[in-house]
């Protein structure tokens, strides 16, 4: 079978589009953005509500959790049990898994009574942000938002 | 006279030698849309001076709508406190934090989103500046406190 040939006349070539500009262009914006983009960690949110001074009249059920954490690091739940070892300033972040056990515990007591979980954090002043961070970190791992500060010192 | 096959021969030798671009082109447009899509535009200037702890249970932020923001720095050798401003640019005293909270507060009365606080402390603060500026916040009008975090350590 013959086929048709597609006529093209002799010498004649194909169009072609000069891209240099483009590729000019764009390598202006990659070294834009090479040179201003700073691989930067985002910071997160840690949030807590600090109770108001409105009082109630239904007290609730269940009563609240005593969370104290030592100038030295350790942590202390209800005057007793330690949770969370010394942690001297600059250690690394705690997990603090007994911490986290006992307020699951907690958590699910006053659920089942369907009253608001209440912490009371008592921080030392001398203690470091990141061990109290740690603590807040774990009250976030349950959902607890309310959290009582104590051992407000006056200004200086 | 030179045959059709031997002319060809001839003008093709002539062209120029051409580089095939393309391959290029694709790398460079891949590397612009990786930069233009992970690149973020800084909208609150922040002290870089300070370096939050590291909470794994902190989240990012949707909106940063209604925050006042302040920094705790380390206390200096001296044992003294030291609080500032977002940008670290002007120092403040816990009185000025009350009062620019309940500026803050006061200006943002009717608004949908509650306003907060955002304390940026360092890893190495003491709790007690924590506790003193969340109290002058609380005494402005604000009780909902932010910690700013990182979500890892690395």
């Amino acid at each position: 079978m013959a086929r048709r040939r597609k006529y093209s006349p002799e010498g004649a070539k194909d169009p072609e589009l000069d891209i240099s500009s483009l590729v000019d262009v764009a390598f202006l914006l990659l070294i834009y953005f090479l040179v201003t983009s700073t691989l930067k960690k985002d910071e997160t949110d840690l949030s807590i509500v600090l109770p108001t001074s409105i009082p109630t009249d239904n007290p609730d059920p269940v009563d609240p959790l005593a969370i104290l954490i030592e100038a030295d690091g350790r942590v202390i739940v209800d005057k007793t049990v330690e949770v969370g070892g010394a942690r001297p300033k600059g250690s690394k972040p705690d997990r603090l898994p007994q911490l986290r056990a006992k307020l699951k515990e907690y958590k699910e007591l006053a659920d089942g009574v369907g009253s608001k979980p209440v912490v009371i954090v008592a921080a030392a002043d001398e203690g470091n942000t990141q061990r109290f961070i740690d603590v807040v970190n774990a009250l976030a791992s349950v959902k607890i938002k309310n959290i009582t500060m104590t051992g407000f010192s006056g200004p200086e | 006279m030179a045959s059709r096959k031997l002319q060809a021969v001839l003008e093709e030798a002539d062209e120029d030698a051409r580089m095939d671009m393309s391959p290029m082109i694709d790398m460079v447009f891949l590397l612009l849309i990786f930069f233009m899509v992970a690149s973020r535009m800084v909208t609150v200037r922040v002290d870089p001076t300070i370096k939050p702890p590291v909470a794994d249970e902190s989240i990012k932020p949707k909106s940063a709508i209604g925050r006042i923001i302040f920094n705790i720095h380390p206390k200096s050798a001296g044992g003294e406190s030291k609080y500032s401003t977002s940008d670290g640019s002007q120092t403040v005293s816990l009185e000025e934090i009350t009062n620019r909270v309940q500026k803050f507060s006061e200006s943002r009365s009717g608004s949908k989103v509650e306003s907060s606080l955002l304390l940026r402390a360092h890893k190495d603060a003491d709790v007690s500046d924590i506790k003193k500026v969340a109290k002058a916040a609380a005494e402005g009008g604000i009780n909902k406190v932010i910690f700013g975090a990182f979500k890892t350590d690395k």
